[in-house]
């Protein structure tokens, strides 16, 4: 046994955790190494002394009821927690109102931004030429009057978010009165007013790439083939362009409204 | 294993990791603290892969991890190698030292040291665990623990010699 391999086993040999055999051999060595019995008697009295002379601190009974209290207080909100959730899963009424409001609140967003039929051309019809009704009974609509079509684009574009590619202002026939934003079918739209002598009518044009058309009650004009549709005497005439639904509301007969048409489709 | 089972499980080690927790910051508020952060930290994990002493030494490595992240612990924290021995002449007075020197010898020690003693000599742990506690190696303990019973007994020695004159040895509590 070399002087390293015994004073490796000293804290066995001290604390007793050396077999028969191996203890044998370390006494051994040290009987033949002054050296090693130095230290390992050195180890020996220091170990003893810090063992049994130097001071051994007991946890104080504060610190005990301070770590209690913290585990109580741990315990308190994790018990809480585990109970409400124990109580979610395993109550069936509680399960099941639980499961409808989350689905519900999942859901209803979805349906009625996918599941919500778009609006049929009917309605917008109808709608359209109560608003007509209502401007004639309350016209002027209140708010500024802009008359120049680029104050009307920018107001558009400021209270719409988007100003609608109109390229008729207006002329002698059919007198661009004003433009104001509306509301069609809770949607933003852009409202143009015309005159035509004594006659109003009105423009709308808003977003609507899901509005269906009908087939049927198709007005051929110049080869385009718009829906007219006859709500309390006043026509209206329906028809999209790219992503926009346009309609003309008017009391004006049916050759002015041809023409009024042609004025505002043609590019 | 229940709750209050687990609470109970800690609780038995508590003085153990106290005396640690003292031994090494020296300050009862600092200890109680460390002993609370070890405890909390070992209540939100899992103890069933600990039974019996392994928990203890798992505690105790929790507590030493938790002491390290907070002050700069050097791993050896031990001075240059001295060769002298305790004069045999004298080493049977060390027996005649009171606690208090003692004591204040041991907090002579860098605070690796310190816990190698303490874990080693006063709680009488095998070296492997030891060593697991402090992450090190079980050589690293042997040598670790040589060395600083050199310091103690040449500071002791000094202490025999003149109450006075304590020496600036190698090694010296470097807080």
């Amino acid at each position: 046994m070399t002087c390293d391999e015994a004073q490796a086993q000293f804290e066995d040999l001290l604390h007793g955790r050396l077999s028969e055999e191996e203890s044998q051999l370390l006494r051994q060595h040290l009987n033949e190494c002054p050296r090693c019995l130095e230290a390992f008697d050195t180890a020996g009295l220091i170990a003893s002394l810090i063992r049994h002379r130097a001071s051994y601190h007991r946890a104080p009974d504060h610190l005990r009821e301070a770590i209690l209290a913290d585990i109580r207080r741990q315990s308190r909100v994790a018990g809480r927690l585990h109970w409400a959730l124990h109580w979610l899963w395993t109550t069936p009424p509680a399960l099941c109102a639980t499961t409808a409001v989350v689905i519900l609140a999942i859901a209803l967003p979805l349906y009625h931004r996918w599941v919500t039929p778009p609006p049929p051309a009917a309605a917008v019809v109808s709608e359209v030429a109560r608003d007509y009704i209502r401007l004639l009974i309350n016209y002027p609509p209140h708010g500024t009057d802009p008359t120049e079509p680029e104050q009307i684009r920018q107001w558009f574009q400021q209270a719409l978010g988007f100003s609608p590619p109109i390229h008729f202002w207006g002329n002698q026939d059919f007198k661009l009165l004003r433009g104001y934003p509306t509301y069609v079918m809770e949607r933003r739209a852009a409202c143009l007013i015309f005159k035509t002598g004594d006659v109003i009518s009105t423009l709308y044009v808003f977003p609507a790439t899901d509005l269906a058309i009908p087939r049927e009650n198709r007005r051929q004009i110049d080869g385009y083939a718009p829906y007219l549709a006859t709500v309390h005497e006043r026509r209206v005439l329906l028809w999209k362009q790219e992503d926009l639904a346009y309609l003309i509301v008017t009391r004006l007969q049916e050759a002015q409204l041809d023409q009024l048409f042609l004025r505002i489709r043609q590019p | 294993m229940t709750h209050t089972e687990r609470v109970a499980a800690l609780l038995v080690h508590l003085d153990a990791l106290y005396n640690l927790a003292m031994w090494v910051t020296c300050d009862t508020r600092d200890a109680e603290s460390l002993v609370r952060a070890t405890l909390r930290q070992a209540l939100s994990t899992a103890l069933a892969p600990f039974p019996g002493t392994k928990l203890r030494v798992h505690l105790l490595t929790v507590m030493w991890e938790t002491y390290c992240r907070h002050h700069s612990v050097h791993p050896d924290g031990l001075g240059p190698e001295s060769g002298e021995q305790a004069l045999p002449e004298k080493r049977s007075l060390l027996r005649t030292l009171s606690r208090a020197d003692l004591d204040a010898a041991l907090r002579q020690l860098p605070e690796a040291l310190r816990a190698t003693v303490i874990l080693s000599d006063m709680e009488g742990y095998p070296g492997e665990d030891v060593a697991a506690i402090l992450g090190t190696t079980k050589e690293r303990v042997q040598t670790a623990l040589m060395q600083a019973r050199r310091l103690l007994s040449q500071v002791l020695q000094s202490r025999l010699t003149s109450t006075q004159v304590w020496p600036a040895a190698e090694g010296e509590d470097s807080r």
